[in-house]
């Protein structure tokens, strides 16, 4: 069978190709599982933090921000999968005006658990969430105009735009 | 008298302009009556949707039937019934078919949505899906020019008649199935899944466009190739039709949101949406049509179609349970490594189904 130039063409195109899809499967061989092992909790973990939370959540309700937002840290560091430990500790900071955490913390949260944004569901705070990003996008902005070379307001603004995806719905 | 003359003269751009009007009617109101945002149509999630109600993969955020599918698939079936146009016909490579019903899922779930929801994410003011307009486009080059060089699925030949109404049937118990809602079938509480039009909506808009759609042969694109093989502009004529009437509801409801950032069910991995839609254009023109236009074929009594169906079913169970399908993060690995297999494969099958002189 005699090859033409089409022939040649699509020979190349498919096995540099193939060989890309070989290359990014290297490349990412195992990352997908870590990122899903990280996302898992630990259930021995999650009920030992469990009244921390509550603790956590108690001193947010009365105004003790500080201690709200420590209580929540070591909650988050101790069990990076708790989805609620994040959302809890993104009001805490938010409250506070510390927005570059709040807004890393909601995305933790939603990343985790995409009920939080989801209007339908108990966990939904996804108004909380845009309040906090109306205060905080205008700040983020100038910091970015003031200096475009800026990496964490550039973060920060990454971290806006993926909460405000999720906050937007769709079927994904 | 005039009028009449005219629409003799221009019936069939007439019906291909009524398709477009009320695909980007329903579509564009689908999403404000409850369907997700963007989302109003979206045959590759309405398939994730669909694979998850019946138990084939483990997202319970996305399982629902969605009566819109059975409408197309039902609403064709009339139509081409009363045009004496329901011919059962097949045997043109089925099982190759199949396989690539689930390559034209997967290469969805990269973009995130069909073409038919990158029209509606367009009329949305979604800018993000410009990238993947260039890559479908590109896409049906290149499949056409594995046409224009023999590319050749094998003949079709007549079936028995009951062969032709396997996958309507199906779809109908489908919808009896989202009537009665029995245990074995899930349903989504939160999530995608969860967000519905009220059925009646949904599958009266189903089975309007997938009449109009029938007599109108509409297909983005079937469109798109036809343009670009005989500079055709009856069917295009219905896709801007489709994408002017979306627009124009969108504008008229508030819902027009133009930018890149904070758009519903959208990723910004631009390179990965064009290649993700590349790998749609090339399996619909390779195929004979987009991912609805299968829908509308199965009706009519095609099985090579039918199969292409069932092979979307199974795509939409692969791409949930194998993590293939992409996040508002962007693509996963294995989506960018499905997709790029994928495009070699349907290359290489271009080639080895070449039929030469």
């Amino acid at each position: 069978m005699k090859l033409d130039r089409f022939d040649l063409v699509v020979i190349s195109a498919a096995a540099a190709l193939a060989a890309g899809a070989v290359f990014y499967g290297a490349a990412g061989y195992g990352t997908q599982e870590k990122a899903e092992a990280a996302a898992r909790q630990d259930p021995t973990v999650a009920a030992q933090m469990a009244p921390k939370i509550i603790e956590a959540r108690a001193l947010m309700n009365s105004g003790q921000m500080r201690q709200a937002a420590s209580a929540c840290k070591s909650v988050c560091l101790a069990d990076p999968a708790d989805a609620s430990a994040h959302a809890l500790y993104g009001q805490v900071c938010s409250r506070l005006q510390d927005y570059p955490d709040a807004v890393k913390e909601f995305r933790m949260c939603l990343s985790l658990d995409a009920d939080y944004a989801d209007s339908k569901s108990s966990k939904f705070i996804g108004k909380i969430i845009k309040a906090t990003i109306r205060e905080c996008k205008p700040q983020f902005m100038l910091a970015l105009s003031k200096n475009p070379g800026d990496k964490e307001a550039a973060a920060d603004m990454e971290n806006v735009h993926y909460i405000q995806r999720m906050l937007a719905g769709g079927c994904d | 008298m005039a009028a009449t003359e005219f629409v003799k003269k221009h019936k069939e751009t007439l019906v291909a302009i009524a398709a477009g009007v009320a695909m980007g009617w329903a579509g564009a109101c689908l999403a404000c009556l409850g369907n997700p945002k963007n989302t109003g149509i979206c045959i590759s999630c309405f398939m994730e949707n669909l694979a998850g109600s019946l138990g084939l993969h483990h997202n319970l955020r996305m399982a629902y039937i969605r009566p819109e599918l059975a409408g197309f698939v039902l609403g064709g079936m009339a139509a081409a019934l009363m045009a004496r146009e329901f011919r059962p016909e097949g045997g043109s490579s089925p099982m190759l078919r199949f396989f690539a019903g689930v390559l034209l899922i997967v290469g969805c779930s990269i973009f995130l949505g069909c073409p038919i929801r990158m029209v509606l994410r367009l009329a949305n003011g979604d800018f993000t899906a410009i990238s993947a307009v260039v890559g479908l486009v590109v896409g049906v080059w290149i499949g056409f020019q594995f046409l224009k060089r023999g590319f050749y699925l094998g003949d079709i030949s007549p079936m028995p008649f009951l062969n032709g109404l396997v996958i309507p049937a199906i779809f109908g118990l489908l919808l009896l199935g989202l009537a009665f809602r029995p245990d074995f079938l899930r349903f989504s509480k939160v999530g995608p899944g969860a967000m519905e039009a009220h059925i009646k909506f949904s599958l009266t808009a189903g089975l309007v466009i997938g009449f109009l759609a029938q007599r109108s042969r509409f297909c983005i694109t079937g469109s798109i190739g036809n343009f670009i093989a005989s500079r055709d502009k009856k069917v295009i004529i219905a896709l801007v039709a489709f994408a002017l009437t979306a627009l124009a509801v969108n504008l008229y409801k508030g819902f027009f949101t133009p930018g890149f950032e904070g758009q519903p069910g959208s990723h910004l991995s631009y390179g990965w949406s064009f290649m993700g839609m590349m790998l749609v254009g090339i399996v619909s023109a390779m195929i004979g049509g987009c991912p609805f236009r299968q829908l509308i074929m199965a009706g009519q009594g095609s099985t090579d179609a039918g199969a292409a169906v069932l092979g979307m079913i199974a795509g939409g169970a692969v791409v949930q349970a194998w993590d293939i399908t992409s996040s508002n993060m962007g693509p996963t690995v294995y989506g960018e490594v499905a997709t790029l297999a994928g495009l070699s494969l349907v290359l290489a099958a271009g080639l080895f189904l070449r039929v030469r002189e």
